[in-house]
């Protein structure tokens, strides 16, 4: 290159600060550019949020012993999760899961699922095909994510002889795993029209007696370890006190 | 949408250089070279969306290279920008008169630039 003039170093130089001035502008926009679409992400996901919660109370609404039952769950799930899978906690689609895993009941009968007392066994296979009725029902709601491996398999055991797959152990979804644990607690201490509900402390040894069978060792001791810290262990306290973990 | 083809001829580097860079950020197919016929046999060759042309290059001058294309019916409705570094009545022709759709003097500001041949494009592609 030659040698170049002071004029053609000072028009360089107004060049680049023209440049440098672009630069910044455009910065700028693209800055805003991503606040926008964040936030448009963020309210999307408010939306997807309500559409799923208002599904679920659809569903709870069908079913008249667990009210309440969703909610509880869903805040002790996710505050199990926390704790035992920090790093899924970004996972929306879990708490989808969470709320939804009962949408399969919808297509169960309401005289079985309202069924005051025991099930006889032909009730029972309809009771149990609800975790395939709420994946298929799912199966086109991309948004969904991995919420349709906890509708599926919640009701697996850590030995194999849960339903609707027999998986064991780390094969069955680790949230599913936590969900379960939830999941059976909530049913012990909830009051049914024929039996009052367990109280706390006799469910949570329930949960540590069956540790290692019907519950992940390790989810069902962080499970229990959370109640104690939460102090929902030493006393007497109903369900009502549950809600608290929020 | 396909990216847009621009092509940019400058014997200055910094001139190739700024308008590459923020073409290039908004997302323009760019394509520099630093002399006149360069740039007339490039653009002859293959189809571009517009061009930007200095006036003083080795070779063709950036006049010349727009009398060309506007003789070939390829090239006898792309957008052109005329870049100079002189004053515009300083140049040997009036640059909106002798074919050019634009005229920009340096130094220029690229989003400027950029602004006035989305223009022109959008306009050519509504004739």
């Amino acid at each position: 290159m030659s040698i170049q003039s002071g004029d053609d170093l000072q028009v360089m130089r107004e060049q680049l600060l023209l440049f440098a001035d672009d630069l910044r502008t455009m910065t700028v926009a693209e800055r805003q550019r991503a606040q926008e679409a964040e936030s448009a992400l963020r309210e999307l996901n408010g939306a997807y949020v309500s559409m799923v919660r208002t599904l679920a109370v659809v569903c709870e609404m069908k079913d008249n012993y667990t009210r309440g039952h969703l909610d509880r769950t869903y805040q002790f799930a996710i505050a199990l999760t926390r704790r035992v899978a920090p790093e899924l906690t970004s996972d929306v689609s879990l708490g989808y899961g969470y709320l939804l895993h009962d949408i399969g009941k919808i297509g169960v009968p309401d005289a079985v699922l309202n069924k005051p007392g025991p099930l006889d066994e032909d009730e029972r296979r309809l009771m149990q095909l609800h975790p395939l009725n709420g994946v298929q029902l799912v199966s086109g709601i991309k948004f969904l994510g991995d919420a349709v491996h906890i509708i599926r398999s919640h009701h697996e055991r850590w030995d194999g002889r849960g339903y609707p797959q027999g998986l064991a152990g780390d094969d069955i979804f680790l949230p599913a795993r936590i969900f379960s644990i939830v999941d059976a607690f909530d049913a012990m201490t909830s009051n049914r029209p024929y039996r009052a509900g367990m109280p706390i402390h006799a469910a949570l040894e329930e949960v540590d007696a069956n540790a290692g069978t019907q519950f992940d060792p390790d989810v069902a001791a962080a499970f229990v370890k959370m109640c104690d810290e939460l102090g929902l262990g030493d006393a007497d306290a109903d369900v009502g006190a549950l809600t608290i973990v929020r | 949408m396909a990216a847009r083809k621009v092509l940019v001829a400058d014997d200055d580097e910094t001139t190739l250089f700024v308008l590459g860079t923020v073409l290039d950020l908004e997302d323009f197919e760019v394509t520099l070279v630093a002399d006149g016929d360069a740039a007339l046999s490039a653009l002859l060759a293959a189809p571009s969306d517009a061009a930007v042309l200095d006036h003083a290059m080795p070779g063709r001058t950036g006049l010349e290279v727009i009398e060309a294309l506007r003789a070939d019916d390829r090239t006898s409705t792309l957008p052109v920008v005329l870049l100079s570094g002189v004053d515009r009545d300083s140049l040997p022709a009036d640059p909106l008169a002798a074919g050019a759709d634009g005229y920009v003097s340096k130094p220029f500001s690229p989003l400027h630039l950029i602004e006035l041949l989305q223009q022109l494009m959008d306009d050519r592609s509504r004739r």
